[in-house]
């Protein structure tokens, strides 16, 4: 099992959902994506992004203001 | 598929902590609300705000002001535009000032909204940029958003949002212009603005060992917590108390406008802005993202909310007309409640510019202002250039109106043209829904 972190601290939507879309993508099975974001938009987009896509997520609120998204890849 | 923060939490000692830990603080005040509750919620108020004061929700005209308002404050003499004359006489109206327009009322109102919800529920943060790419979409944004929509006489509120509603076609062209604006603006995202980012590796380290982590309670119910490093991290800081005193000061400011000013219809505008502000922010309510995500991401929930919202506001200003007719008899005057406005290339021209614009910027005017108050410095970048774009459409207004030929008694009231108000409804409301069931099909399609 690999886990990688994607910083999209300080971007806005919707280039945190494109980013772990592909990061996603070059990952395998059983991997966990850690994506930082402080987008308010971005924490529930990812994760309906997520949802939809039949991944196992968390919604991790690290500060005021800031989250960490972290997908495990399923399928 | 599992939300921590959904998970159960260690007992807090204070009272106010205690407060802030309850199911329905979480749901109301820190977790965002569904785009369904938004969209019902933004076409309540904007029917309330047209009930109250006659007046439709506009967001850029207020903004095209204050570019104006600036300018004079450097030498410049806006009040003599023809554009004022011609289109916004109200700049040039002697009562009207910064703490005296009610879309300056609505727009500050949101901004404040905005930084409310997000104080109440702690989470408001200086969101910093990243890269100069960041700053150079925020320009070229904010200056497209701004001069498009002086072409399209409003933004997707203005024009979309007030438009629709009232049976006015520019709201229908530009709802179809601003879409394919958007799809053009995720290509230059994708291709020009966003850059390079990659996914990096976590290195194992003794500090950082990968646990699998059961720390906020015990989480019961059989569920399955994703295996990854943690760090213990701190006790977030509340905001709430910050949140109260700004509640309380917003509230000082209302009144001073029904008690003071003598001005209980500005403090309506006051109020409402407040509250649109307050309802975009717990929602999350983006129209960039209803016109965007559909072709970039495959997302298509915002799209249907929009479409919710927009057949529920038509409803809401029918009934208005239907009220208004029933108390005074006067059909005329009761149609007239609403927003129709001239309709031609300038509206396809203007919507198609601002949804590039309200894509590479990351949001549309209301969208803006609402980051703006949630602490976004692109947004801080991306608001002085859209009051600049549209006072470079204010004054170049006498170019563009003869080269696009605008006629200011082209607008266009749907009823007329289909036969009546009945079917003229019954079609919008059908095609509202046809759009929102290609929405729903679209994002099962791209779900495949």
């Amino acid at each position: 099992m690999t886990e990688k972190t994607l910083d999209c601290l300080g971007e806005a939507c919707p280039v945190p959902l494109i980013r772990t879309q592909k990061a996603l993508g070059e990952l395998v099975v059983g991997d966990v994506l850690v994506v930082a974001i402080d987008h308010s938009c971005a924490m529930k987009n990812i994760p309906e992004w997520a949802n939809k896509e039949g991944h196992n997520f968390e919604i991790e609120e690290v500060s005021e203001g800031q989250w960490e998204i972290v997908i495990e890849k399923s399928h | 598929m599992t939300d921590i923060t959904a998970l159960p939490r260690p007992p807090e000692t204070s009272l106010l902590k205690a407060l802030r830990q309850t199911t329905t603080f979480r749901a109301i005040l820190v977790q965002p609300w569904t785009y369904l509750t938004g969209a019902v919620l933004l076409a309540v108020l904007a029917a309330s705000l047209l009930e109250s004061t006659g007046s439709v929700w506009g967001v850029t005209t207020a903004l095209t002001f204050w570019g104006a308002w600036a300018w004079g404050l450097v030498g410049g003499d806006p009040h003599t535009w023809t554009y004022f004359k011609e289109v916004a006489p109200a700049f040039n109206n002697p009562q009207v000032g910064f703490f005296t327009d009610a879309g300056t009322l609505i727009d500050v109102g949101l901004v404040f909204g905005a930084l409310l919800a997000t104080l109440l529920a702690s989470q408001f943060k200086i969101k910093n940029i990243k890269s100069s790419r960041q700053v150079a979409a925020a320009i070229i944004g904010g200056l497209l958003m701004g001069f498009g929509a002086r072409l399209s006489f409003g933004c997707n509120i203005g024009a979309m949002f007030s438009g629709v509603p009232s049976m006015s076609l520019h709201g229908w062209v530009f709802m179809l212009f601003i879409f394919i604006g958007a799809f053009v603006g995720s290509k230059l995202l994708v291709s020009v603005f966003i850059g390079e980012s990659t996914a990096v590796a976590v290195a194992p380290s003794p500090a950082a060992a990968p646990v699998a982590a059961s720390a906020p309670g015990k989480p019961g119910g059989g569920i399955r917590r994703i295996q990854r490093t943690r760090v213990e991290k701190k006790e977030n800081v509340t905001q709430f108390p910050i949140g109260l005193a700004l509640l309380l000061g917003l509230g000082m400011i209302a009144y001073y406008y029904v008690d003071i000013q003598k001005a209980p219809r500005l403090a309506v505008f006051w109020v409402i802005g407040i509250a649109l502000g307050f309802t975009l922010q717990r929602a999350r309510f983006c129209f960039t993202a209803a016109m965007r995500d559909p072709c970039l991401t495959g997302g298509t929930n915002l799209t249907k909310a929009v479409m919710v919202a927009l057949a529920l506001a038509t409803v809401l200003v029918s009934a208005l007309q239907l009220g208004s007719y029933i108390r005074t008899g006067n059909l005329e005057a009761a149609l007239k409640i609403g927003l129709i406005s001239p309709v031609g290339v300038h509206t396809a021209v203007g919507a198609f510019l601002f949804g590039i614009g309200a894509v590479i910027s990351g949001g549309c005017a209301s969208g803006t202002l609402m980051r703006v108050g949630e602490g976004f410095v692109q947004q801080w970048i991306v608001l002085p250039f859209f009051c600049i774009g549209g006072l470079i459409g204010a004054a170049a207004w006498p170019l563009w109106r003869d080269l696009l030929m605008v006629d200011m008694k082209g607008a266009v009231y749907l009823p007329n043209i289909l036969g009546g108000f009945v079917p003229a409804l019954a079609v919008q409301l059908t095609g509202l829904f046809a759009i929102w069931l290609l929405a729903d099909w679209w994002s099962k399609r791209s779900n495949a």
